[in-house]
């Protein structure tokens, strides 16, 4: 109790925060999927924070053009596990934090499965697939979505499928039907400036600590887009597109059998 | 009577600029209509639209002076 109350003094301290937010953070569980630029910094602050159950889902290893941006890694770790990695940082930082690894390809099955045993699920992916097959599968499975998306020298964020004032808008509201591949540049062909996941990877961590502890206003129905060539900072309020009924899957049944790598070709 | 266009990331690249002004056309459907005949790249690509800041229908009517931005899907992470 005592390293509990030193290691978290400086936000316990915070007016409107204190020992019942810090105890709110120590009991929730959260995914976040994608340990790259988005899921570095995140599980990084996440953890720093004291959110008792980390999940971290990634299947890749860690490669050179990784280490602008995906600051949880080094030169030694090269060609290893990112997942593996990532848990044994996080678990150097506070080992208080419980860590659960999913070395795996995200799918339908694995978000059925396991979207039920967390409190919040945080997209920290870099592709239209995984993307849409992990927003429907937070519809289908009602559970809250923080989304964080960069290009180049820009990056978005919004809190989707909770409710506020009535309504609870998901990313199929803004886009009904993922891009085709050769639509969007990703990171590998477009570039992305270091700092960028970094500056929307803390702020989806931030989302994720106030919508657990209830602090503050949360980006639910909102987009948020930065742009750090002009500083420019747009905050977008969303609403529900009827379209978005037709797109997603009506069923866990219709989940199962979506072809989402399909869906962006 | 103009109105202020803003887009945003890889819209950018298709349209050559952050920013442009264009004759009021009415409402949300004239709009894309007029902003894709100016860009025609933008038949091709998926977009959403803010008016003043609130996620838009094609029936929202624009006033003078509003400001429309066009926001892309970001797939990066």
């Amino acid at each position: 109790m005592k390293e509990f109350l030193l290691r978290y003094q400086r936000q316990i301290t915070l007016e409107g925060f204190g020992i019942a937010a810090q105890e709110k953070l120590a009991n929730a569980k959260v995914l976040v999927i994608g340990a790259g630029g988005l899921g570095c910094p995140i599980l990084q602050y996440l953890a720093a924070a004291g959110v008792g159950h980390l999940g971290i889902a990634d299947y890749d290893n860690i490669s050179f053009s990784n280490l602008n941006r995906q600051i949880l890694f080094g030169q030694a770790d090269l060609g290893k596990s990112k997942v593996a990695i990532a848990a044994s940082k996080v678990h150097a930082l506070n080992n208080l934090v419980q860590i659960t690894s999913y070395q795996e390809q995200w799918n339908q099955a694995l978000s059925i499965a396991h979207f039920p045993n967390y409190d919040i699920i945080v997209d920290a992916t870099d592709n239209f697939a995984s993307r849409y097959l992990i927003n429907d599968g937070c519809v289908l499975l009602n559970k809250p979505l923080v989304f964080g998306a960069v290009s180049k020298y820009e990056g978005q964020v919004a809190v989707f499928n909770k409710e506020q004032h009535g309504i609870a808008v998901n990313y199929r509201d803004l886009f009904p039907e993922p891009p085709k591949n050769d639509e969007v540049m990703n990171c590998a062909e477009g570039g992305v400036l270091g700092v960028i996941p970094g500056i929307i990877g803390v702020m989806q961590a931030t989302e994720v600590i106030k919508l657990l502890t209830g602090v503050g206003q949360i980006l639910a129905n909102q987009l948020v887009t930065y742009n750090a060539l002009t500083n420019d900072y747009l905050k977008v309020q969303l609403i529900k597109n009827p379209i978005a009924l037709s797109t997603m899957p009506v069923s866990i049944e219709a989940f199962l059998q979506t072809n989402y790598e399909q869906l962006c070709q | 009577m103009q109105i202020e266009v803003l887009f945003f990331g890889q819209l950018t690249d298709k349209v050559g600029c952050h920013r442009t002004m264009i004759a009021n056309p009415g409402n949300i459907a004239a709009f894309k209509e007029a902003i894709e005949t100016a860009y025609p790249l933008l038949k091709h690509a998926k977009y959403m639209v803010a008016l003043n800041n609130k996620m838009v229908s094609d029936d929202n009517t624009i006033q003078n002076l509003d400001k429309i931005a066009l926001m892309p899907p970001f797939s990066g992470g």
